[in-house]
Protein backbone atom coordinates (compact mmCIF):
# COMPACT_ATOMS: atom_id res chain seq x y z
CA UNK A 1 0.00 0.00 0.00
CA UNK A 2 1.31 3.16 -1.15
CA UNK A 3 0.92 7.02 -0.79
CA UNK A 4 -1.96 8.71 1.64
CA UNK A 5 -4.80 7.23 3.66
CA UNK A 6 -7.84 8.73 5.22
CA UNK A 7 -8.44 7.83 8.24
CA UNK A 8 -11.49 5.64 7.79
CA UNK A 9 -9.43 4.03 5.40
CA UNK A 10 -6.66 3.47 7.67
CA UNK A 11 -9.13 1.84 9.94
CA UNK A 12 -10.71 -0.26 7.58
CA UNK A 13 -7.72 -1.70 6.96
CA UNK A 14 -6.23 -2.16 10.66
CA UNK A 15 -9.07 -3.59 11.70
CA UNK A 16 -9.00 -6.27 8.74
CA UNK A 17 -5.54 -6.89 9.23
CA UNK A 18 -5.82 -7.39 13.54
CA UNK A 19 -8.53 -9.61 13.13
CA UNK A 20 -7.10 -11.56 10.57
CA UNK A 21 -4.11 -11.90 13.12
CA UNK A 22 -5.95 -13.14 16.02
CA UNK A 23 -6.39 -16.43 17.91
CA UNK A 24 -9.41 -18.27 16.72
CA UNK A 25 -11.01 -17.75 20.06
CA UNK A 26 -10.81 -13.90 19.62
CA UNK A 27 -11.74 -13.03 16.09
CA UNK A 28 -15.27 -12.25 16.86
CA UNK A 29 -14.03 -9.39 18.79
CA UNK A 30 -15.31 -5.69 18.36
CA UNK A 31 -11.79 -3.62 17.75
CA UNK A 32 -12.21 0.13 19.51
CA UNK A 33 -9.62 2.46 19.35
CA UNK A 34 -9.39 2.45 23.25
CA UNK A 35 -8.21 -1.38 23.10
CA UNK A 36 -4.77 -2.51 24.47
CA UNK A 37 -2.90 -4.42 21.71
CA UNK A 38 -1.05 -5.88 24.32
CA UNK A 39 -2.13 -7.94 27.57
CA UNK A 40 -5.34 -9.05 27.58
CA UNK A 41 -6.89 -6.90 24.65
CA UNK A 42 -5.89 -9.25 21.82
CA UNK A 43 -5.02 -12.45 23.63
CA UNK A 44 -1.50 -11.74 21.97
CA UNK A 45 1.67 -13.18 22.84
CA UNK A 46 5.44 -10.81 22.38
CA UNK A 47 6.02 -13.05 19.26
CA UNK A 48 2.39 -12.93 18.17
CA UNK A 49 1.93 -8.90 18.77
CA UNK A 50 5.44 -8.38 17.17
CA UNK A 51 4.38 -10.33 13.91
CA UNK A 52 1.17 -8.04 13.86
CA UNK A 53 3.45 -4.85 14.29
CA UNK A 54 5.67 -6.62 10.95
CA UNK A 55 2.71 -7.35 9.31
CA UNK A 56 1.18 -3.30 9.68
CA UNK A 57 4.38 -1.78 9.22
CA UNK A 58 4.64 -3.39 5.35
CA UNK A 59 1.09 -3.03 4.74
CA UNK A 60 1.14 0.53 5.17
CA UNK A 61 5.04 1.03 3.96
CA UNK A 62 5.94 2.54 7.21
CA UNK A 63 8.34 1.71 10.42
CA UNK A 64 7.02 1.41 14.10
CA UNK A 65 9.38 3.11 16.13
CA UNK A 66 10.35 0.72 19.16
CA UNK A 67 9.72 3.86 21.20
CA UNK A 68 6.09 3.30 20.46
CA UNK A 69 5.60 0.05 22.33
CA UNK A 70 7.70 1.53 24.75
CA UNK A 71 6.23 4.50 25.87
CA UNK A 72 2.93 2.97 25.49
CA UNK A 73 0.41 2.81 26.00
CA UNK A 74 -0.44 1.44 22.83
CA UNK A 75 -4.13 1.24 21.59
CA UNK A 76 -5.44 0.15 18.48
CA UNK A 77 -6.19 3.71 18.48
CA UNK A 78 -2.89 4.70 18.95
CA UNK A 79 -1.61 2.69 16.06
CA UNK A 80 -3.81 4.28 13.77
CA UNK A 81 -2.94 7.95 14.68
CA UNK A 82 0.77 6.85 13.68
CA UNK A 83 -0.14 5.37 10.70
CA UNK A 84 -2.17 8.40 9.76
CA UNK A 85 0.63 10.68 11.02
CA UNK A 86 3.14 8.65 9.13
CA UNK A 87 1.38 8.51 5.56
CA UNK A 88 -0.15 12.18 5.71
CA UNK A 89 -3.75 12.94 5.09
CA UNK A 90 -4.93 12.72 1.40
CA UNK A 91 -5.64 15.98 0.18
CA UNK B 1 55.07 -8.24 40.87
CA UNK B 2 56.79 -11.27 39.69
CA UNK B 3 56.60 -14.97 39.39
CA UNK B 4 56.03 -15.88 43.23
CA UNK B 5 54.28 -18.56 44.49
CA UNK B 6 51.95 -16.54 46.94
CA UNK B 7 50.95 -13.15 47.55
CA UNK B 8 52.39 -10.78 50.64
CA UNK B 9 49.50 -9.12 53.27
CA UNK B 10 51.22 -5.93 51.83
CA UNK B 11 50.85 -6.52 48.24
CA UNK B 12 47.13 -7.29 48.81
CA UNK B 13 46.70 -3.93 51.06
CA UNK B 14 49.05 -1.97 48.60
CA UNK B 15 46.17 -3.16 46.01
CA UNK B 16 43.85 -1.82 48.59
CA UNK B 17 44.97 1.71 48.81
CA UNK B 18 46.01 2.53 45.25
CA UNK B 19 42.33 1.09 44.57
CA UNK B 20 40.77 3.73 47.01
CA UNK B 21 39.63 0.90 48.90
CA UNK B 22 38.74 -1.93 47.25
CA UNK B 23 39.37 -2.06 43.15
CA UNK B 24 41.35 -3.67 40.56
CA UNK B 25 40.42 -1.62 37.98
CA UNK B 26 44.30 0.07 38.27
CA UNK B 27 45.81 -3.65 37.80
CA UNK B 28 46.38 -4.35 34.21
CA UNK B 29 45.31 -8.28 32.87
CA UNK B 30 48.62 -8.81 31.94
CA UNK B 31 50.40 -7.99 35.24
CA UNK B 32 47.86 -10.49 36.85
CA UNK B 33 48.30 -13.02 33.94
CA UNK B 34 51.70 -12.89 34.35
CA UNK B 35 51.93 -13.23 38.27
CA UNK B 36 51.14 -16.92 38.54
CA UNK B 37 50.38 -16.70 42.15
CA UNK B 38 48.23 -18.22 44.63
CA UNK B 39 45.87 -16.70 46.93
CA UNK B 40 43.96 -18.74 49.70
CA UNK B 41 41.08 -16.74 50.86
CA UNK B 42 40.11 -19.54 53.15
CA UNK B 43 43.48 -18.52 55.12
CA UNK B 44 44.31 -15.60 57.21
CA UNK B 45 44.87 -12.62 56.04
CA UNK B 46 42.82 -13.33 53.21
CA UNK B 47 40.05 -14.39 54.90
CA UNK B 48 39.64 -11.07 56.24
CA UNK B 49 40.12 -9.41 53.28
CA UNK B 50 37.20 -11.97 51.79
CA UNK B 51 34.80 -10.48 54.70
CA UNK B 52 35.62 -7.17 53.43
CA UNK B 53 35.26 -7.41 49.53
CA UNK B 54 34.61 -10.79 48.39
CA UNK B 55 34.91 -10.39 45.10
CA UNK B 56 38.24 -8.59 45.06
CA UNK B 57 39.22 -11.39 46.96
CA UNK B 58 37.69 -14.15 44.24
CA UNK B 59 39.27 -11.79 41.59
CA UNK B 60 42.74 -11.59 42.68
CA UNK B 61 42.88 -15.19 43.11
CA UNK B 62 41.03 -16.44 39.87
CA UNK B 63 42.42 -14.10 37.85
CA UNK B 64 45.57 -15.90 38.94
CA UNK B 65 44.16 -19.06 38.24
CA UNK B 66 44.97 -20.19 41.63
CA UNK B 67 41.84 -20.50 42.86
CA UNK B 68 42.01 -22.19 46.10
CA UNK B 69 39.02 -21.17 48.41
CA UNK B 70 36.79 -23.54 49.69
CA UNK B 71 33.68 -23.66 47.26
CA UNK B 72 32.10 -26.70 48.18
CA UNK B 73 28.87 -25.10 49.30
CA UNK B 74 28.50 -23.76 46.15
CA UNK B 75 28.77 -27.34 43.82
CA UNK B 76 26.43 -30.01 43.08
CA UNK B 77 26.64 -33.34 44.31
CA UNK B 78 27.53 -36.17 42.29
CA UNK B 79 23.88 -37.64 43.05
CA UNK B 80 22.64 -34.51 41.44
CA UNK B 81 24.69 -34.84 38.53
CA UNK B 82 23.49 -38.30 37.93
CA UNK B 83 20.04 -37.63 38.23
CA UNK B 84 21.00 -34.89 35.30
CA UNK B 85 22.72 -36.87 33.04
CA UNK B 86 21.97 -40.72 34.09
CA UNK B 87 24.68 -43.07 34.12
CA UNK B 88 26.61 -43.27 31.62
CA UNK B 89 29.48 -45.70 30.81
CA UNK B 90 32.31 -42.98 30.76
CA UNK B 91 30.25 -40.47 33.32
CA UNK B 92 32.61 -39.71 35.85
CA UNK B 93 29.93 -37.95 38.23
CA UNK B 94 32.28 -36.74 41.10
CA UNK B 95 34.74 -35.51 38.10
CA UNK B 96 31.79 -33.48 36.46
CA UNK B 97 30.36 -32.33 40.04
CA UNK B 98 33.97 -31.15 41.18
CA UNK B 99 33.92 -29.51 37.42
CA UNK B 100 30.82 -27.28 37.65
CA UNK B 101 31.78 -26.43 41.16
CA UNK B 102 35.11 -25.34 39.52
CA UNK B 103 33.42 -23.29 36.86
CA UNK B 104 30.83 -22.07 39.29
CA UNK B 105 33.58 -20.41 41.25
CA UNK B 106 35.82 -19.05 38.23
CA UNK B 107 32.17 -17.68 37.00
CA UNK B 108 31.65 -15.90 40.06
CA UNK B 109 35.38 -14.47 39.73
CA UNK B 110 34.74 -13.35 36.44
CA UNK B 111 31.38 -11.62 37.27
CA UNK B 112 33.48 -9.59 39.71
CA UNK B 113 36.71 -9.10 37.08
CA UNK B 114 34.50 -7.85 34.64
CA UNK B 115 32.61 -5.37 36.17
CA UNK B 116 35.90 -3.84 37.34
CA UNK B 117 38.37 -4.34 34.25
CA UNK B 118 35.11 -4.33 31.65
CA UNK B 119 35.00 -6.13 28.12
CA UNK B 120 38.07 -4.81 27.36
CA UNK B 121 40.13 -6.47 30.63
CA UNK B 122 38.66 -9.69 29.34
CA UNK B 123 39.84 -9.83 25.58
CA UNK B 124 42.97 -11.00 26.06
CA UNK B 125 41.68 -14.24 27.62
CA UNK B 126 39.47 -14.87 25.04
CA UNK B 127 40.54 -17.59 22.49
CA UNK B 128 37.91 -17.38 19.89
CA UNK B 129 37.60 -19.64 17.02
CA UNK B 130 34.90 -20.51 14.04
CA UNK B 131 34.20 -16.59 13.90
CA UNK B 132 34.84 -16.95 9.63
CA UNK B 133 31.67 -17.46 8.59
CA UNK B 134 30.11 -14.72 11.35
CA UNK B 135 33.01 -12.29 10.00
CA UNK B 136 31.93 -13.09 6.69
CA UNK B 137 28.63 -11.89 7.56
CA UNK B 138 29.41 -9.01 9.01
CA UNK B 139 31.17 -7.77 5.90
CA UNK B 140 28.33 -8.04 3.66
CA UNK B 141 26.38 -6.75 6.29
CA UNK B 142 23.98 -9.53 6.77
CA UNK B 143 22.13 -10.36 9.66
CA UNK B 144 22.58 -13.13 12.10
CA UNK B 145 21.01 -14.42 15.38
CA UNK B 146 23.15 -15.80 18.01
CA UNK B 147 22.37 -18.69 20.02
CA UNK B 148 23.58 -19.98 23.19
CA UNK B 149 22.97 -21.47 26.72
CA UNK B 150 23.25 -20.33 29.69
CA UNK B 151 26.28 -22.25 30.37
CA UNK B 152 30.06 -21.36 30.56
CA UNK B 153 31.56 -18.33 30.88
CA UNK B 154 29.38 -16.21 29.28
CA UNK B 155 30.82 -12.66 29.46
CA UNK B 156 33.41 -13.99 26.90
CA UNK B 157 31.14 -14.46 24.19
CA UNK B 158 30.68 -10.53 24.43
CA UNK B 159 34.60 -9.89 24.79
CA UNK B 160 35.05 -11.89 22.13
CA UNK B 161 32.46 -10.02 19.77
CA UNK B 162 34.14 -6.70 21.38
CA UNK B 163 37.74 -8.10 19.81
CA UNK B 164 36.02 -8.83 16.57
CA UNK B 165 34.54 -5.32 16.73
CA UNK B 166 30.75 -6.76 15.56
CA UNK B 167 28.11 -4.62 16.45
CA UNK B 168 26.03 -6.51 18.83
CA UNK B 169 22.17 -6.20 20.43
CA UNK B 170 22.25 -8.41 23.52
CA UNK B 171 18.46 -9.82 24.61
CA UNK B 172 19.10 -11.02 28.16
CA UNK B 173 16.12 -12.37 30.27
CA UNK B 174 17.17 -9.70 32.88
CA UNK B 175 19.32 -6.87 33.66
CA UNK B 176 22.53 -8.18 36.13
CA UNK B 177 25.25 -6.20 33.89
CA UNK B 178 27.62 -4.93 35.68
CA UNK B 179 30.18 -4.22 33.57
CA UNK B 180 31.25 -0.85 31.52
CA UNK B 181 29.29 -1.54 27.88
CA UNK B 182 31.82 -0.88 24.85
CA UNK B 183 30.50 1.36 21.65
CA UNK B 184 29.49 -1.86 19.94
CA UNK B 185 27.15 -3.56 22.39
CA UNK B 186 24.00 -2.29 23.59
CA UNK B 187 21.03 -4.91 25.73
CA UNK B 188 17.17 -5.42 26.06
CA UNK B 189 15.67 -7.30 28.52
CA UNK B 190 12.92 -9.26 28.72
CA UNK B 191 11.87 -9.87 31.91
CA UNK B 192 9.19 -8.07 33.19
CA UNK B 193 6.34 -9.13 30.94
CA UNK B 194 4.74 -8.59 27.62
CA UNK B 195 5.85 -5.47 26.85
CA UNK B 196 9.35 -6.22 27.49
CA UNK B 197 9.20 -8.93 25.85
CA UNK B 198 7.73 -7.40 22.40
CA UNK B 199 9.84 -4.69 22.71
CA UNK B 200 12.78 -6.77 22.83
CA UNK B 201 11.69 -8.95 19.96
CA UNK B 202 11.16 -5.58 17.82
CA UNK B 203 14.23 -4.01 18.59
CA UNK B 204 16.01 -7.20 17.06
CA UNK B 205 14.41 -7.65 14.40
CA UNK B 206 14.69 -3.83 13.22
CA UNK B 207 18.40 -4.92 13.73
CA UNK B 208 18.29 -7.95 11.87
CA UNK B 209 16.72 -6.22 9.27
CA UNK B 210 19.55 -3.56 8.90
CA UNK B 211 22.10 -6.05 8.86
CA UNK B 212 22.89 -6.37 12.29
CA UNK B 213 23.87 -9.20 14.99
CA UNK B 214 21.68 -10.16 17.57
CA UNK B 215 23.02 -12.04 20.51
CA UNK B 216 20.49 -14.21 21.90
CA UNK B 217 20.24 -16.85 25.08
CA UNK B 218 18.61 -19.85 24.59
CA UNK B 219 17.00 -19.77 27.97
CA UNK B 220 14.15 -22.48 29.55
CA UNK B 221 12.23 -23.11 32.29
CA UNK B 222 9.69 -24.82 33.78
CA UNK B 223 8.35 -28.16 31.78
CA UNK B 224 4.81 -27.43 32.82
CA UNK B 225 4.10 -24.49 29.63
CA UNK B 226 2.21 -26.36 26.43
CA UNK B 227 5.05 -25.75 23.88
CA UNK B 228 7.88 -27.30 25.93
CA UNK B 229 10.63 -29.50 24.02
CA UNK B 230 12.25 -32.38 24.68
CA UNK B 231 15.42 -31.26 26.51
CA UNK B 232 18.32 -33.72 28.39
CA UNK B 233 15.39 -36.18 28.81
CA UNK B 234 13.23 -33.50 30.41
CA UNK B 235 10.25 -31.16 28.67
CA UNK B 236 12.00 -27.69 28.87
CA UNK B 237 10.14 -24.25 27.36
CA UNK B 238 12.44 -22.06 25.59
CA UNK B 239 11.52 -18.35 25.12
CA UNK B 240 10.92 -18.58 21.01
CA UNK B 241 11.83 -15.23 20.50
CA UNK B 242 14.88 -15.77 18.52
CA UNK B 243 13.18 -18.29 16.24
CA UNK B 244 10.77 -15.34 15.52
CA UNK B 245 13.22 -13.18 14.59
CA UNK B 246 15.35 -15.79 12.04
CA UNK B 247 11.95 -16.56 10.89
CA UNK B 248 10.96 -12.78 9.74
CA UNK B 249 14.42 -11.71 8.81
CA UNK B 250 15.92 -14.66 7.42
CA UNK B 251 18.84 -14.27 9.23
CA UNK B 252 20.84 -17.72 9.77
CA UNK B 253 21.25 -18.80 13.71
CA UNK B 254 24.89 -19.65 14.43
CA UNK B 255 25.01 -21.37 18.28
CA UNK B 256 28.32 -20.05 20.07
CA UNK B 257 30.04 -21.56 22.97
CA UNK B 258 32.29 -20.27 25.64
CA UNK B 259 33.87 -22.52 27.92
CA UNK B 260 36.61 -22.69 30.53
CA UNK B 261 40.24 -24.07 29.15
CA UNK B 262 40.94 -26.60 32.02
CA UNK B 263 43.51 -25.80 34.35
CA UNK B 264 43.79 -22.31 32.91
CA UNK B 265 41.98 -19.39 32.94
CA UNK B 266 41.79 -18.84 29.64
CA UNK B 267 38.09 -18.70 27.64
CA UNK B 268 37.29 -20.43 24.11
CA UNK B 269 34.72 -19.33 22.37
CA UNK B 270 33.67 -21.55 19.56
CA UNK B 271 30.93 -20.47 16.84
CA UNK B 272 29.67 -23.31 15.15
CA UNK B 273 27.87 -23.83 12.02
CA UNK B 274 24.14 -21.81 11.40
CA UNK B 275 21.84 -24.73 12.50
CA UNK B 276 20.04 -25.84 9.75
CA UNK B 277 16.74 -23.65 9.34
CA UNK B 278 13.09 -25.83 9.44
CA UNK B 279 11.85 -26.36 6.17
CA UNK B 280 8.46 -24.26 6.21
CA UNK B 281 7.86 -21.01 4.80
CA UNK B 282 8.25 -17.97 7.01
CA UNK B 283 4.47 -17.49 7.71
CA UNK B 284 4.26 -21.16 8.99
CA UNK B 285 4.68 -19.66 12.16
CA UNK B 286 4.63 -21.52 15.50
CA UNK B 287 5.24 -24.71 13.28
CA UNK B 288 8.58 -23.24 12.15
CA UNK B 289 9.50 -21.29 15.59
CA UNK B 290 8.97 -24.89 17.07
CA UNK B 291 10.89 -27.18 14.53
CA UNK B 292 13.89 -24.52 15.14
CA UNK B 293 13.56 -24.75 18.94
CA UNK B 294 14.11 -28.17 18.96
CA UNK B 295 17.01 -28.13 16.46
CA UNK B 296 18.38 -25.43 18.85
CA UNK B 297 17.38 -27.86 21.78
CA UNK B 298 19.30 -30.33 20.90
CA UNK B 299 22.46 -28.30 19.38
CA UNK B 300 22.53 -27.47 23.61
CA UNK B 301 22.32 -30.95 24.52
CA UNK B 302 25.12 -32.54 22.45
CA UNK B 303 27.38 -29.58 23.41
CA UNK B 304 26.09 -29.87 27.13
CA UNK B 305 26.68 -33.73 26.99
CA UNK B 306 30.45 -33.15 25.52
CA UNK B 307 31.51 -30.44 28.39
CA UNK B 308 28.71 -31.72 31.14
CA UNK B 309 31.29 -29.83 33.62
CA UNK B 310 30.19 -26.12 31.75
CA UNK B 311 26.67 -26.09 32.74
CA UNK B 312 25.97 -22.88 34.70
CA UNK B 313 24.56 -23.84 38.35
CA UNK B 314 21.54 -22.45 38.45
CA UNK B 315 20.66 -23.85 35.45
CA UNK B 316 21.48 -26.96 36.51
CA UNK B 317 19.44 -26.94 39.45
CA UNK B 318 16.44 -25.10 37.24
CA UNK B 319 16.68 -28.55 34.74
CA UNK B 320 16.98 -30.87 37.73
CA UNK B 321 13.53 -29.50 39.25
CA UNK B 322 11.68 -30.37 36.09
CA UNK B 323 11.93 -33.89 35.95
CA UNK B 324 9.49 -35.63 33.60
Amino acid sequence: MTGCSNRSDIIKDVDRLIKGRLPSSMRGIILTEDLPLLGEGLGLDSVGFVELFLMLEDYFGIRFPADLIEKGPLTVGSIIDHIYKARGPCT
Amino acid sequence: MTNKQFITEKEVSDWMRAGQGSSLRNISPCRIKWSRSIIDISSRPFSAIAMLDLPIALAAAGMFGRLSCRLSMFGPSPDEIRAFLGDGPNLDHAGISREITASAAKNMVLRSFVSRAGLEGLAPFVRISGAEYLCRLHEKRLPAVLVFGHNGPIPGILAGLYRLDIPVLVMKKRNTVAHPIPPNISYCFTEGGLKNRALALKLAIDRLRSGGVVLLALWGDGSSKKDAVEFMERNIFFWPGFTAAARVSGAPVIPVFPRWRQGRQFIDLHFYDPLPLPDYPPDAGDIFDRALIKEAARWLEARIRSVPGQIQLNQLRSFLADRR
